[in-house]
């Protein structure tokens, strides 16, 4: 297993590479740069640059080098001094910018992921256990129509119904007051139904997915042979369910955590800008919107990251949760 | 199981304390002044109709009060002693303002544009009028020698910075001389110090008099500094160690001095001199003379972060009619938001004050239990820019290049189109039927201008298109005469609605004969092809043609002022011809003219020759800039020019705005 593990994450090097080049390629794909973004967004407020003004610009962010040079530049910064580059849109180094949103989105995202699971287990559990039943018609109703319907869309009908309902707009965790003044204890029951909006805007999708997923795995896990025995040799069904089942049920569910890291890091995108949450997602779109390539570029090259880690860290959980994959490691 | 809940119940508490800690901003140090301080009785109610007694600004008010929120805070003396001494006073005193009652937050939501904070409150050496003219406004006043060479500027005596220190002519003389020649808020020196090919010399005469001396007759240099510069000043006593330092070259010195000034880190000395220099509303720290200044709180002082503070500056030098320091709103407070959806659901939901909706939102406006005020601006484009079409008339490809620039082939395309029926699907109703012309109240304006070109007749557009050179072809199409087929490639920006119009319109132009396609791409793509001069013709242009001004702003109405302008791509003097080029010669004369009216003779020449030959075609009149706002924000402008030149907003002068509750 050491040794399985030892040459995953030797393996990893290389792939980050690779990873980066390709990222720093396909944010440089479009045409034009951060200054022609830069320059039509001044322009659009009033501020207009000279051809010669243009070209400085490009100059002063080196811009005007070719695409690998700037990634030689931007690798060499981030290997021998940790420096990620220079965010040009937040004119902060890009760390900074990411580390200023990222306490917030580990918050929320770990928060809904911590939701998904504890809602989604237990009724996949239940709705296998009780197939057909009128709760598990329910319990599929909801998760079709909650995995049908896109985050942003539900984000809009939920704030519109709350505007209607009661005449106040919640956008993002923190009301003016709460930002004005600080935070303040007669605020927390605000901040946490606030925090109730994402919570079931962005954690619903994922909850009936694995809904779904756990429902029909344990259906599939129940009809196998070993269960047939272990209900034979006198099993409790609890034993059965929890001991056996659900632990190969689990696989595929253990297997999406892989994406959860980085999901966590980045968290939603579309449905915060909707909801207006400061997290770092729509930085993210903010970013590759504007060619802010370096911001982007590290963003993403931390996803990426994540994924790989996360994807080992999945294959770790799955040898150790299911013994038929330590057995066929051993051969 | 139970070590289980255990953990988990841990795992959650965490989670709620990160969040909650996450949240917490800075509370606020005992110093702070209240938030909302109490407000003087109303000395004017809003429905009374203006009171303003004293219409000439020589003759100030008697005696002088300040805002509550000032005098709470007990440390900073007498308002007497923090104001300009009294004859120098600058006293708001225009027809439609009522005299406020202070107190409260004026609220926003911006996306943190670096200029949506800035215009608002900006304040020039001159500022413009409603009726475009210049009048003095940070400076007293000016005198101009015989030839137009030596501008002396005058400027209020006793007047301070807002930390408190004096501004005086040497502030003025500095930044020209530090600042601008040496490009250290990477503007460098602007077009209005230019003239005979040299830049002007900057003297200070007296602690508030300086000069402005140019090698040539510079006959606009007033209008040309309130368009191009604003203000020309920076506060020497806070800027002068991090500029000598950044002109020596020593970027880490500068650097130190910086992050003295505003508590920021920046990339490098250039970065950090364009922000606390040019962008300096922006930057905390950095003392100015508008009526507010960025809080130096953290949490509140970062314009592109959730929330931010701009505060009254105690030391502002403008009052009322009777005589209280302005500004009457305490804070403007910002938040930051994603789009401009989210703008109009923070208006309805009471929480900001004021938003500027386009059309088609003004219905929901009407339709909210808030009854709001709704304000109806002039905008300065010619047409609606929506329906304004550019032909590239430097396109490279011969054939596009000879039928753009025929003006008999802009006039089919323009009568090619029923504009009655094209405005109703277009705009439901709300536009009128018009042509790419300047407004009503604009120079240059007639009803002729206005309605050139509209009528209806494809018949006509047919036979000006043969007279082009063009030869109808078996598919119904028109193709060049040497049997190339003529497709008119109409571009946009994706998702801007261009492609919507584009539906509407290319069954006109199909009738007519001509072959049109549509094609949009992402704004970033637009703007390279822009500046490459490679866009053939353009629906909703980016920049559309028009302002309020050929003179002061000639950029999208003259070739070669600007980088990104569709219709005349990448043409300049040398490579224009025949009235563009007489365009051009024209506005170069008027640069060398000095009497108001022989330049107002030019800039209608100018016109005429725009009027003549109709280089953009527009197939409705413009619509109107709408600012919405709470009804308790008092004392916003009626009939204003909503334009860049008249600063956007800031023609609304908001530190003149108060709230009634």
């Amino acid at each position: 297993m050491l040794k399985y593990i030892g040459k995953r994450l030797l393996m990893f090097i290389p792939t980050i590479l690779i990873i980066s080049v390709l990222i720093f390629f396909i944010i440089q794909l479009p045409p034009g740069d951060y200054v022609t973004s830069y320059v039509a967004a001044m322009a659009a407020e009033g501020e207009i640059f000279t051809a010669e003004e243009i070209q400085e610009l490009r100059v002063y962010y080196g811009l005007d080098d070719p695409w690998y040079i700037q990634y030689f530049d931007w690798m060499k910064g981030i290997i021998t001094e940790g420096d990620f580059g220079f965010s040009f849109e937040h004119n902060k180094p890009v760390w900074d910018v990411i580390m200023e949103r990222l306490p917030l989105t580990l918050a929320v995202s770990f928060v809904i992921l911590v939701f998904q699971y504890a809602v989604s287990l237990p009724v996949g559990i239940y709705c296998a256990n009780h197939q057909y039943s009128v709760g598990d018609y329910f319990w599929s109703f909801v998760g079709f129509v909650g995995t049908a319907t896109p985050n942003f869309l539900l984000a809009i009908i939920i704030m519109y119904w709350i505007y209607v309902e009661t005449g106040e707009v919640y956008l993002g965790l923190f009301s003016t007051e709460m930002l004005a003044n600080g935070m303040r204890w007669e605020y927390v029951p605000e901040f946490l139904f606030r925090c109730l909006i994402p919570l079931i805007v962005i954690g619903t999708s994922g909850t009936c997915g694995i809904i779904r997923t756990v429902r029909a795995q344990m259906l599939d896990e129940q009809s196998r042979q070993y269960t047939l025995t272990a209900r034979a040799k006198g099993c409790s069904e609890a034993t059965i369910t929890y001991k056996y089942c659900l632990r190969a049920a689990l696989n595929p569910v253990v297997s999406g955590l892989s994406g959860s890291l980085r999901t966590i890091f980045s968290g939603s995108t579309v449905s915060a800008i909707v909801m207006n949450l400061q997290i770092q997602g729509p930085v993210l779109l903010a970013a590759l919107k504007s060619q802010d390539m370096y911001l982007a570029g590290t963003i993403v090259m931390v996803q990426a990251i994540l994924v790989v880690v996360g994807t080992l860290l999945s294959d770790i959980a799955l040898a150790w949760l299911d013994p038929r994959i330590r057995f066929s490691e051993r051969g | 199981m139970t070590n289980f809940k255990k953990w988990l119940a841990l795992a959650l508490a965490l989670v709620l304390c990160i969040g909650v800690l996450a949240g917490c901003g800075p509370t606020p140090t005992p110093t702070d002044p209240p938030t909302n301080p109490p407000t003087n009785p109303p000395t004017n109610p809003p429905t009374n109709p203006p009171t303003n007694p004293p219409t000439d600004p020589t003759d100030p008010p008697s005696a002088y009060s300040e805002a509550p929120y000032i005098t709470a805070l007990g440390i900073y003396g007498k308002v007497e002693d923090r104001l300009p001494v009294e004859e120098d006073i600058f006293v708001e005193n225009a027809d439609y303002l009522t005299v406020g009652v202070y107190g409260g937050e004026l609220r926003r939501a911006a996306d943190g544009g670096n200029w949506s904070n800035g215009k608002p409150i900006e304040e020039g050496l001159f500022r413009f009028t409603t009726q475009g003219t210049v009048e003095p406004n940070v400076a007293k006043s000016y005198d101009v020698n015989e030839d137009y060479t030596v501008y002396t500027i005058h400027l209020r005596e006793g007047m301070k910075w807002s930390d408190g220190q004096p501004f005086t002519a040497e502030d003025c003389v500095w930044f020209y001389n530090k600042v601008c020649l040496n490009k250290i808020d990477s503007k460098g020196v602007r077009n209005c110090h230019k003239a005979g090919g040299e830049n002007a010399v900057v003297e200070k005469v007296d602690d508030v008099t300086f000069t402005v001396t140019f090698a040539a007759p510079k006959y606009d240099f007033i209008e040309a500094l309130t368009v191009d510069l604003k203000w020309h000043y920076a506060p020497k006593h806070v800027f002068e160690a991090f500029v000598d330092a950044a002109i020596a070259g020593d970027d880490a010195t500068a650097l130190a001095e910086a992050k003295k000034i505003s508590g920021r880190d920046y990339k490098d000395a250039a970065d950090a001199g364009k922000k606390l220099l040019y962008y300096f509303w922006n930057e905390p720290g950095v003392p100015t003379l508008n009526p507010y200044v960025l809080s130096t709180e953290e949490g509140k002082n970062n314009v592109k972060g959730e929330y931010y503070e701009y505060i009254r500056n105690p030391y502002y030098w403008k009052v009322d009619t009777a005589g209280q320091q302005l500004p009457y709103i305490d804070k403007i407070v910002g938040i930051t938001v994603s789009n401009v959806d989210q703008q109009l659901m923070l208006l309805l939901g009471n929480h900001v004050d004021f938003f500027t909706p386009a059309a088609d939102e003004i219905s929901t406006i009407l339709e909210a239990e808030t009854p709001f005020d709704i304000y109806e601006w002039t905008k300065d484009k010619w047409g609606e820019a929506g329906t304004q079409i550019h032909f590239n008339l430097a396109i490279a490809d011969p054939n596009l290049n000879a039928l753009f620039n025929n003006p008999a082939f802009r006039e089919a395309v323009s009568i090619a189109v029923d504009r009655e029926e094209f405005v109703g699907i277009y705009s439901g109703g709300w536009l009128k039927p018009g042509q790419a012309a300047p407004g009503k109240g604009q120079l240059g304006y007639s009803e002729e201008w206005t309605n050139k070109w509209t009528e209806y007749d494809v018949n006509k557009a047919k036979t000006l298109l043969e007279s082009c050179g063009l030869v109808m072809g078996d598919d119904g199409f028109y193709n060049f005469a040497d049997g190339t087929d003529f497709v008119l490639t109409i571009t946009s920006v994706a998702d801007s609605g261009a492609a919507e119009t584009f539906k509407v319109l290319e069954p006109y132009y199909r009738a007519a004969g001509i072959k049109a396609v549509f094609k949009d791409a992402e704004r970033s793509i637009i703007d390279n092809d822009l500046l490459a001069g490679t866009i053939e013709c353009m629906l909703l242009p980016v920049t559309p043609i028009g302002d309020v001004s050929i003179v002061l702003k000639p950029n999208s109405m003259v070739p070669g002022y600007a980088t990104n302008i569709a219709w005349y791509g990448s043409m300049t003097k040398e490579t224009a011809t025949g009235d563009l080029l007489k365009l051009i010669e024209l506005k170069e004369q008027l640069d060398k003219t000095g009497d108001p009216a022989e330049r107002e003779s030019i800039a209608l020449q100018m016109l005429a020759l725009h009027e003549q030959n109709q280089w953009t075609i527009a197939y409705a009149q413009s619509d109107v800039f709408y600012l919405a706002t709470n009804p308790r924000i008092r004392n916003v402008l009626v009939d204003g020019v909503f334009s860049d030149l008249y600063r956007d907003l800031g023609i609304a002068h908001c530190h003149c705005w108060y709230i009634q509750e």
